[in-house]
């Protein structure tokens, strides 16, 4: 019903009022009573709109004309409104559901570090209490000073372990953060206490075992030594054997030896009294002490910078060596090998070069594995201990420094260590 | 909730910021002592001198952040002149600081118990009761905190309830501890120096709870301190 025909029903009341009213000579009386009512009756309609609106939730009452049109459009509006509202409610609570039930524990964090919503295995981890810590500050309620610092810095790119000791139980949590919207963040919190577990006990499995069998190992190569002194009481077809019985038992040696400084290099927390370390001297050191076992080569130090590196010296030095030892295992002293040190920038590059017989380049991303060999026949004419790297990738780990790898077959190799030297 | 939502009605957001800035610090306070705490009683379960010296070094840091908080509260009364709740606030941040600094104290001297008995003989009592008291005292002022954090009464309250058993396992400890002495005069050392790091720990748990009390001064305005846990029980059925 449109607006025309609504305004013709109100002249045509008005117009038979005054006709009406005419009649009896009181035109005007009658068309004024007659605008009165049509808007006392128009007050009453609104009224009962406003009363509907109180309650949409009910159909709306009958009305007359123009108002019961108003009224079933509104109507429709408003349930087409609920409808989407409740939609978008499901689809809420679906996605709610579908993060309350990983096994995780979510919580998520607005721009201002509190929380808005966490699901029910965040609460065990976290120590999170549902209905009363929304809006809470995540950082007062998981007041560890790990998580803390790595939650406000902002910096996610690394997924953070921590240790949370709850009476007795040593716990570890696993936290990963992203941004979602502008500062919000969704957390996924694991327990991964098993693994970490699992880790230590292969660490203390290895170390035990090397020094378990270190105290054997003694007693045979002592008594090889006590042969080897008086060999000439042996028949001659036996004195190969005791040579190559003490070299293996002297490789059996190094072996343990290697493996029993990988595992305290590994097991060691990162030590904050760090000492600080001139590299010109430790390769001082280092040429002096290699000098004596491979008399043939010559190292090459060059000193570009006297910047010197917080860290461990005997880590430092183990690490160093390994690369210099290799380099002269592989280059059979053919040619120069150098140790170097510069500074670019906030970096600080230690690089030991050779020119050696190279690393086909498939091999590199597995270099620093334990007992990778580039040659499978896993023959030990080096007679290294197929350690070296790893203990060099540790080191590296523990100073907060990179191990970069160049090299081409045939045209040696470039181990370079890069520190950061910030502050 | 309400608590915390109350802080957020200041007309000046300066001043609720530095309220909120406030307490997040003191928070953080408790982060680090806590973490201190549990250092300590990781140092005394594997007899680490490592840990232990870690523990001893970072008590200078702890010190540092007390000061800290202090003269911010300090400021925030001069510039802001709090009143009610904000005064209890504030009242309640300066004690609670007071009170975990001393905790951070005594997880310092439990560290350099260590050290002294880590130089002697292994102890026959091997340290079951001073870990039992390390575990309570430190799930106490995880309560004390957690409590804090809330603004929560009734878990303020279960940790005023927890330090009369703590006080009552102090006490068969030291008896025990007592009769190892008699029993064997050469380990008297090394018992020694046990009763102190457990004398140690007895006191972190008293200052949780006078944490604990804090928080219930700071929510209800109710002073609980000195034994009237009576009487807060009957105000929290009251309120």
């Amino acid at each position: 019903m449109s607006w025309v025909s609504a305004s013709i029903r109100v002249l045509v009341v008005v117009l038979l009022a005054g006709a009406l009213g005419a009649y009896y000579g009181i035109a005007l009386e009658a068309i004024t009573a007659a605008l009165v009512l049509v808007i006392l009756f128009w007050v009453y309609q609104m009224h009962r709109v406003q009363a509907w609106l109180d309650n949409p939730g009910e159909a709306p009452p009958d009305a007359f004309g123009i108002w019961g049109e108003l009224l079933t459009r509104m109507y429709a509006l408003q349930r087409q409104h609920m409808e989407a509202q409740a939609q978008l409610q499901s689809t809420v609570e679906y996605l709610q559901d579908s993060f309350a039930a990983i096994r995780e524990g979510v919580v998520m964090v607005d721009d201002k570090d509190a929380i808005t919503w966490f699901n029910e295995a965040a609460e065990p981890l976290l120590g999170l209490r549902s209905e009363v810590d929304n809006g809470q500050m995540l950082t007062n309620l998981v007041r560890e000073p790990d998580f803390k610092d790595y939650f406000l810095s902002g910096e996610y790119a690394e997924p953070l372990q921590y240790q949370v000791v709850r009476g007795s139980e040593i716990n570890y949590l696993r936290v990963e953060i992203t941004y979602f919207g502008k500062g919000n963040r969704v957390l996924f919190v694991r327990d991964v206490s098993d693994s970490v577990r699992l880790e230590y006990m292969r660490r203390d499995f290895v170390a035990n075992v090397s020094h378990e069998l270190r105290t054997p190992l003694t007693v045979i190569s002592g008594y090889l030594g006590t042969f080897a002194d008086s060999s000439s009481g042996f028949p001659d077809r036996y004195q190969n054997a005791l040579h190559q019985m003490i070299q293996q038992a002297q490789r059996m040696e190094g072996l343990l030896k290697d493996l029993l400084w990988l595992s305290r290099i590994e097991s060691e927390k990162r030590s904050e009294s760090l000492e600080v370390i001139d590299i010109g001297s430790l390769f001082q050191e280092l040429k002096d002490e290699l000098r004596e076992a491979y008399p043939d080569c010559t190292l090459e130090p060059i000193i570009e910078s006297d910047r010197p590196v917080r860290g461990d010296y005997q880590k430092l030095y183990s690490a160093v060596s390994n690369l210099a030892i290799n380099a002269i295992k592989y280059s059979h002293c053919d040619g120069s090998i150098t140790m170097s040190w510069h500074v670019e920038g906030e970096n600080g590059f230690l690089s030991v070069q050779d020119e050696g017989i190279g690393i086909d380049p498939v091999h590199i991303p597995r270099l620093t594995e334990r007992f990778y060999r580039v040659d499978d026949s896993r023959n030990s004419s080096t007679g290294g201990t197929g350690l070296g790297l790893a203990i060099v990738k540790h080191v590296a780990a523990a100073h907060d420094a990179q191990l970069q790898i160049d090299s081409r077959l045939g045209e040696g190799s470039t181990f370079t260590l890069v520190f950061p030297l910030g502050g | 909730m309400s608590n915390n939502e109350h802080y957020q009605d200041h007309i000046s957001g300066k001043f609720n910021s530095e309220l909120e800035s406030l307490r997040n610090q003191l928070l953080a306070m408790g982060g680090l002592v806590e973490q201190q705490l549990v250092g300590s009683l990781e140092a005394l379960q594997k007899i680490d001198t490592g840990d232990a010296e870690t523990v001893i070094d970072r008590d200078a840091e702890v010190n540092r952040i007390e000061m800290s908080i202090d003269q911010e509260c300090a400021a925030i009364i001069a510039r802001r002149q709090p009143t009610a709740s904000d005064l209890r606030l504030v009242l309640a941040i300066t004690k609670a600081n007071t009170d975990l600094e001393r905790i951070g104290d005594e997880a310092a001297k439990v560290a350099k118990q260590v050290l002294r008995i880590s130089d002697d003989a292994e102890s026959p009592s091997k340290l079951i009761e001073v870990r039992h008291i390390g575990e309570h005292v430190a799930a106490m002022l995880r309560g004390a905190l957690d409590a804090f954090a809330r603004m929560d009464v009734s878990q303020a309250v279960e940790v005023v309830k927890r330090d009369a058993e703590v006080d009552r396992e102090y006490g068969s400890a030291v008896r025990s501890l007592v009769t190892f002495m008699v029993e064997d005069p050469k380990c008297v050392g090394v018992i020694l120096n046990e009763i102190l790091a457990l004398r140690s720990l007895e006191r972190v748990g008293d200052h949780a709870c006078n944490i604990a009390e804090h928080v219930v001064y700071l929510v209800e305005g109710l002073d609980v301190r000195h034994g009237r846990l009576d009487e807060l029980r009957e105000a929290i059925s009251a309120s």
